[in-house]
């Protein structure tokens, strides 16, 4: 069961109701776009690494990599 | 007569002993009386006529998609902070997203966020941010460590960009987490209130929102 929770702040008043198909829609596609940037991301983060893993088999020493 | 609450002491007529109920004026020493009374209930109960700090809503939720905060945001207050406690999630791990919303309806674009992320045990981790995405990240949570997390807002019932700064712990049973955002809506609306939902799954908590005003 999907539930949303409305208050109004000025009234106290607090209701329940599910969530329509836009909001659920809407989740989706933020959903989506969401795990895009990680992988995006997560990517970038990975071919840092291997370029970082790269440069010390090339012989350069920890302080010469973080000076690049 | 208005009261002069809370620039000055009023200053009122006294009727003594001999006087009619017409001079000085029965009713108008009833209605200057009152006005003075509701002044300092205002004053007292909802800190209008001073600066200060105030407590607007607090909301607990449990196995909830969502927690919307309508008519939170207004004229009376600049800035705001919001507070999620006691926070966990239905799944092993989710972040908790806002959204500003005016009338009901949620802003989707041109959110921006920055910042650092840390954990103990180990080193500050790099954090590159998100640029014009549909929403910012207020925590991270999970079903078995209670979370939390401060957000302050600059601006956000006015007609120009809210800013946003966010602080927050996770604890994953082993790792401490540490993460401090700088965070942007660059969209120039005004807004009454925010939405707070999980990634997926559902959300426990309690949410509160505080008002600072500068008079």
């Amino acid at each position: 069961m999907t539930k949303v929770t409305e208050v109004d702040a000025v009234t106290g008043e607090t209701t329940q109701r599910p969530l329509t198909a836009d909001e659920i829609a809407d989740r989706e596609q933020t959903a989506q776009a969401r795990a895009e940037r990680e992988a995006e991301a997560q990517a970038k983060a990975d071919a840092r690494e291997s370029a970082l893993a790269k440069l010390a088999a090339l012989g350069l020493t920890q302080d010469e990599i973080n000076a690049l | 007569m208005p009261t002069n609450f809370p620039t000055s002491v009023d200053n009122f007529t006294n009727p003594t002993a001999n006087d009619s109920l017409n001079l000085p004026s029965h009713s108008t020493q009833h209605a200057n009386a009152n006005d003075a009374i509701e002044a300092v209930e205002d004053y007292l109960l909802n800190g209008n006529g001073r600066a200060g700090f105030a407590h607007l809503n607090t909301t607990s939720f449990s196995a909830s998609s969502g927690v919307n905060i309508n008519n939170v945001f207004s004229a009376t207050y600049q800035a705001y902070k919001i507070v999620l406690s006691n926070m966990s999630c239905g799944s092993s791990s989710q972040n908790i997203f806002m959204r500003l919303r005016v009338s009901g309806v949620n802003a989707a674009s041109n959110y921006f966020e920055s910042g650092y992320v840390s954990y103990i045990p180990g080193s500050v981790l790099a954090f590159a941010g998100n640029s014009a995405v549909a929403e910012v990240i207020l925590s991270t949570v999970n079903a078995t460590h209670r979370a939390g997390s401060v957000t302050e807002l600059q601006n956000p019932a006015l007609a120009v960009a809210t800013t946003m700064q966010n602080q927050r712990n996770y604890y994953d049973g082993s790792n401490l987490y540490g993460v401090g955002l700088s965070m942007i809506h660059t969209t120039a609306t005004a807004y009454d209130g925010f939405t707070i939902y999980p990634g997926a799954s559902t959300m426990t908590g309690t949410v509160s929102v505080f008002g600072y005003r500068n008079s």
